[in-house]
């Protein structure tokens, strides 16, 4: 115990020690936070699209992305802690102390980072489909290709609705022919285009789609 | 174990564990889960907020979140009375109508709502009525105005379209799910102005339909009301119909159950009657019974009474009788005491008797020897001509008998009808008599008892007289019986000399019958002998002269041949006149010699027929007077039956008259069929 103490506090590894006691209060307070909300934010995630250069280039460099920021250098400090404590610890009777142990131990911070950060990569890659999911933005779905329904009594190249179900959800779009085409109320169509302008859909009938596909 | 090992591990293992609850812990506090019917729009740093329609983290600080109602809105349009729509054909109608609208469900459409309504505002109800109400009202006016009044009712897409036409794009990103015409009716008349040019029409033209309308109506109220009444009285009248049916159905079924009942009271009442009587004939059977038997004890109780009196008079006599009947002992006692003394001195005399009658007796015994032997002679004559006689007489008897028998038969049967009937009636009689005689006999029992007293006291006193009378005739006849003895001994002794004589006689008889005998046999012999010899000699004789005949025989035959070479060598010499005498006589011979073999075959044939003749003769005599009488009998029969029909033709007229029609049928078939058919014509 008294050994263990001695080589946390003592120059190499006390880095770790206080970076890892850093770690530990702020997971402390986020599970205090799990009992009570609005706890001071500490966060210091850094999202995909903000652009520190440096360190985020650095990270993906290193293969740190896809997780909470947070989480990676939690990790990182964890397993650099740990190297550099036990090398510390079997290096030490070769010590002498004073500032040529402080000389010695700068490699050994190197080294231990040298181990830490692929391990910390290994780690954190099955996390990473969890997080993504998370950090996913639902993408605008496009409609085209998709059959719809004519609700109205019919379509024309000015006016016409069409419903499609997308998801279980209903949408009622603004659909118009092209041509001179018409189509009736109950027919259905395919969405051929989408105009972001009028924001409505060009359909065709489907008999005359089926036969462009076959063409 | 090293702490200095193990306290790392332990740390790291603790640092390991507090990550992982605060991951949780981050996640609870910041991964907002939204509910169906909503969108999360997160306003990150990013210049395009995100829309979510799940869940998404939302950090604090960093990140701004916002929750929009994306479900179905209904504004209702209420449009009454003087606000009425005004339809093309100028009507005014009442309407709520029910406009739903709706968010499509993409990050886009609700992104443009968001912008352009706020989420708040596009959240509530009564935010979003505010700002749509005038437009939808002003887009209901239009599209009303281009509708027939009753074309809202029926064409409800169009009628959707066409407000969808006229609002258009102008929803802010909102879309119009669905139109629903809640409530649609025509305004009433009352609320509208007559002044206003449109609502003139509209009256106008409600008069005009509802006129017409009402005008039809009433003639359909009335048609009705005349059915109605038409029908009523119809069932009506059916009903009154049917109520007499049933009055008169229940009417014959009352009549027709009282005559059942009628019918099986009175059924009832003759059953009863019935009974009594059986009832009351026996009572009176029974009754008349009880006086027969009462009757028959009565009679009886006197028979017995009479019986008793009767043996009681029996014994009576009888010791009446006892006591005469020793008194008449005592009298015939003396009396044969009397006797005693008489026949001893008869006795005597018999005895004399005897011996004169003894010699009589021998006497009569020699004339009857002498009259046996006359009679014996004229017997057998007698005995011969009584058989030819009674062989005659059993014949003509028989034939007689038979007759006899037949007729006797017949009358035997009528007899023994008549027996019977009259056995019958005997027997009745005999019956009667019988029941008579035993009464008879009883009375005269008692007569006979009553009379044969006395008799019976006679009989005795005869009885001992002839007692007495037998004594004497037993004496003279013991007399009589030593005299016979003593002739018969006479008789025998003679009887027993001629016997000797008759011995003597005879032995020298058969000496001489004996030597006749020898002397017999003797000359017999010679003869045969004699005869054998002759006869030999006779058969030596016959066999010489066969030999000789047949010697002469053969020399003649030759002889003859010779003759009759000579004689054709002399016939060829011979002339023609002498040559046809010759042939003359020798057919006359041939001839001669034909007609005698023809004679002799029918002489033959003769006898042989004769002898058949007698043959059959001689059955037929023994059939005629055979023992078994079949012929006769047969007969008899035939006779007989003969003699029935006859008697039945006689008697019978209708027999007769049937016969004769048969014969007449025989006679002629046609006459009788000829009646017949004129017969049926005269039908």
């Amino acid at each position: 115990m008294e050994k263990f103490l001695m080589v946390v506090a003592s120059f190499p590894t006390v880095l770790w020690s206080i970076l890892l006691g850093v770690v530990c209060l702020y997971w402390l307070l986020a599970v205090i936070g799990m009992l009570d909300i609005d706890v001071l934010d500490l966060d210091i995630d850094l999202d995909a699209d903000t652009n520190v250069e440096g360190l985020a280039g650095l990270m993906v460099t290193l293969g740190l992305t896809g997780v909470p920021l947070t989480i990676v250098f939690s990790l990182l400090v964890l397993l650099a802690w740990l190297v550099t404590y036990f090398v510390s610890l079997f290096t030490l009777s070769w010590f002498p102390g004073g500032w040529l142990s402080i000389l010695l131990g700068i490699p050994v911070i190197v080294l231990s980072l040298l181990v830490a950060v692929p391990l910390t990569a290994q780690l954190i890659k099955p996390l990473k489909p969890l997080f993504k999911k998370l950090y996913h933005t639902p993408a605008q779905r496009s409609l085209v290709g998709l059959k719809c329904k004519i609700r109205s009594m019919e379509v024309t190249p000015e006016r016409g609705e069409a419903m499609l179900s997308l998801d279980g959800a209903d949408m009622i779009l603004k659909v118009k022919t092209q041509g001179g085409a018409v189509l009736k109320n109950g027919e259905t169509g395919v969405i051929v285009e989408h105009r972001e302008a009028e924001n409505d859909y060009i359909v065709v009938p489907e008999a005359e789609f089926e036969a462009h596909l076959n063409n | 174990m090293d702490l200095s090992i193990v306290m790392p591990i332990l740390v790291s293992v603790g640092v390991i564990i507090g990550i992982i609850l605060g991951i949780l812990a981050l996640f609870k506090a910041f991964y907002i889960k939204v509910e169906q019917g909503q969108a999360l729009i997160v306003n990150d740093m990013s210049p395009k907020p995100k829309v979510h329609f799940t869940g998404a983290m939302v950090l604090p600080v960093i990140h701004k979140k916002e929750v929009m109602q994306i479900s179905v809105i209904t504004l209702e349009i209420d449009r009454r009375g003087k606000d009425g729509l005004i339809c093309k054909d100028n009507m005014r109608a009442d309407i709520t109508v029910a406009l739903y609208l709706r968010v499509n469900e993409t990050p886009d459409d609700v992104l443009r709502v968001a912008k352009a309504v706020g989420v708040d505002r596009a959240s509530s109800k009564a935010a979003v009525n505010e700002l749509f109400n005038a437009k939808f009202s002003e887009a209901l006016k239009t599209v009303g105005k281009k509708m027939d009044f009753l074309d809202l009712f029926e064409n409800r897409i169009g009628f959707r379209d066409r407000i969808v036409e006229v609002i258009g794009d102008d929803l802010n990103g909102y879309v119009l799910e669905d139109v629903a015409i809640d409530y649609l009716e025509q305004t009433p008349k009352a609320q509208l102005d007559p002044t206003n040019i449109l609502d003139s029409e509209g009256i106008r033209k409600i008069t005009e339909i509802t006129a017409g309308c009402n005008v039809e109506t009433n003639r359909l109220e009335r048609d009705e009301e005349l059915a109605v009444k038409k029908k009523n009285v119809d069932a009506q009248e059916q009903m009154l119909e049917l109520d007499k049916q049933k009055a008169d159905a229940e009417a014959r079924q009352k009549r027709e159950i009282e005559t059942i009942q009628a019918r099986e009271e009175a059924e009832t009442l003759r059953v009863k009657e019935e009974e009594r009587l059986k009832s009351e004939q026996a009572r009176i059977e029974t009754d008349e019974k009880l006086a027969i038997q009462e009757e028959n004890k009565q009679r009886q109780i006197e028979v017995a009474a009479k019986n008793r009196e009767r043996t009681i008079a029996i014994e009576e006599e009888r010791v009446e009788k006892a006591r005469e009947l020793e008194a008449v002992n005592r009298e015939r006692e003396v009396a044969i005491e009397s006797i005693q003394k008489d026949k001893a001195v008869e006795e005597e005399k018999k005895i004399i008797a005897n011996t004169v009658s003894e010699r009589i007796a021998v006497e009569r015994k020699v004339a009857e020897e002498e009259e046996n032997i006359k009679d014996v002679q004229r017997l057998s004559e007698a005995e011969r001509h009584k058989k030819e006689r009674i062989l005659d007489a059993e014949a003509e008897a028989q034939e007689e008998l038979v007759k006899e028998v037949k007729r006797a038969e017949a009358e035997e049967q009528k007899a023994t009808h008549k027996a019977r009937e009259v056995n019958t009636m005997a027997q009745a009689d005999l019956e009667a008599s019988s029941k008579r005689a035993l009464a008879q006999e009883k009375e005269a029992e008692g007569q006979k008892a009553l009379e044969a007293a006395p008799g019976l006291a006679k009989a005795r006193v005869m009885e001992a007289m002839a007692e007495a009378k037998e004594r004497d005739g037993l004496a003279e006849a013991n007399a009589n019986q030593a005299r016979g003895l003593a002739e018969a001994k006479i008789i025998a002794e003679q009887a027993e000399a001629i016997k000797a004589q008759g011995l003597s006689e005879a032995v020298v008889i058969r000496e001489k019958k004996l030597a006749e005998a020898e002397g017999l046999k003797q000359l017999g012999t010679a003869e045969a002998e004699a005869l054998r010899l002759k006869g030999k000699a006779e058969a030596d004789t016959l066999r010489d002269k066969g030999v000789a005949e047949a010697e002469t025989v053969r020399e003649r035959g030759i002889a003859e041949a010779e003759g009759l070479v000579q004689k054709f060598k002399a016939l060829n010499n011979m002339d023609p006149g002498a040559i046809e005498f010759e042939r003359f006589r020798m057919q006359l011979e041939v001839d001669l010699k034909q007609m005698l073999e023809a004679i002799e075959a029918n002489k033959s044939v003769a006898k042989d027929q004769a002898e058949v003749l007698s043959a059959a003769l001689s059955n037929a005599n023994i059939d005629l007077v055979g023992g078994e009488g079949d012929y006769f009998n047969s007969f008899a029969k035939s006779l007989g039956l003969g003699k029935a029909i006859e008697g039945m033709l006689e008697k019978s007229p209708h027999l007769k008259s049937g016969l004769s029609k048969l014969v007449g049928l025989a006679d002629g078939m046609s006459e009788p069929a000829d009646t017949s058919a004129k017969s049926d014509g005269a039908k």
